[in-house]
């Protein structure tokens, strides 16, 4: 029983590229990363600047301050922000390594990036422990 | 207002290697200062080194942070991911990203000048 169309014509094709098909590989997610969280730092600095206004103001702004790191949901934010300096900090430094030519083979870069995404993740869970109560 | 790639390149290195310094000089204090309090924190603004290297600091940020927003406007806020109006929304981004930095170095060097201005007993 042959038929008129050919089978393929069924198969549900992809009519566009769906970014959300693909797996990422580790190197592009450190590097989406670094851009993230270089956007944390941005939106979290002036908050920062902040605390540290209040802390120099006096000494009860100094224990204010410190009261407000720890501030229940407040304390998530600033977990994040320690987290994506650290994670920044550390990508930065990988790039800076492979600016002087070391480190730009496709298993190193691998490696590095799952080192620096880990060291940043870290960074994170122990901003938790110490901020969040 | 074209700024030679070069010079960008160049700057966002220079001024990660500050925020580098500054970054290794607060873990420092952190690791060494077990009670770090206010009168610590006026010391340590006030002293030569601690001022330089926080005003600098600052600097560099606003110069990085600059320059980073900058590549990531251009790469998303593109006309084809945005259409039309993709010049309008990137540049009301740029002009955000910048009033924020602006904000931020005037905000710091207030910071940096009552320091200055305390006294410690």
């Amino acid at each position: 029983m042959p038929s008129s169309t050919p089978s393929t014509a069924h198969k549900k094709r992809p009519v566009a590229l769906s970014l959300s098909q693909f797996s990422f590989p580790v190197t592009a997610i450190a590097s989406i990363s670094h851009r993230l969280s270089g956007t944390v730092i941005l939106l979290a600095t002036l908050p920062f600047l902040w605390i540290v206004s209040t802390a120099l103001h006096s000494d009860q702004g100094f224990e204010y301050a410190a009261h407000l790191l720890t501030y229940p949901w407040l304390s998530w934010f600033w977990a994040l922000a320690f987290g994506s300096y650290i994670y920044h900090l550390f990508a930065g430094i990988r790039h800076l390594i492979m600016d002087l030519g070391f480190g730009g083979s496709l298993r190193a870069a691998r490696i590095s990036s799952y080192l620096v995404l880990t060291i940043g993740l870290a960074a994170f869970l122990f901003a938790i422990t110490q901020l969040v109560t | 207002m074209q700024i030679k790639g070069k010079w960008l390149w160049i700057s966002q290195r220079l001024t990660a290697v500050i925020l580098f310094v500054q970054a290794l000089t607060v873990l420092a204090i952190w690791i060494s200062a077990s009670d770090f309090n206010r009168q610590d924190l006026i010391a340590h603004l006030q002293s030569t080194g601690g001022f330089v290297l926080h005003l600098s600091a600052l600097i560099a940020l606003v110069v990085h942070a600059a320059i980073g927003v900058w590549n990531i406007n251009t790469d998303y806020l593109t006309a084809a991911r945005l259409g039309a109006w993709a010049p309008a929304i990137r540049w009301s981004a740029h002009l955000a990203a910048g009033l924020l930095l602006l904000a931020i170095l005037f905000f710091g060097i207030q910071i940096l000048t009552i320091a200055s201005t305390q006294t410690t007993p």
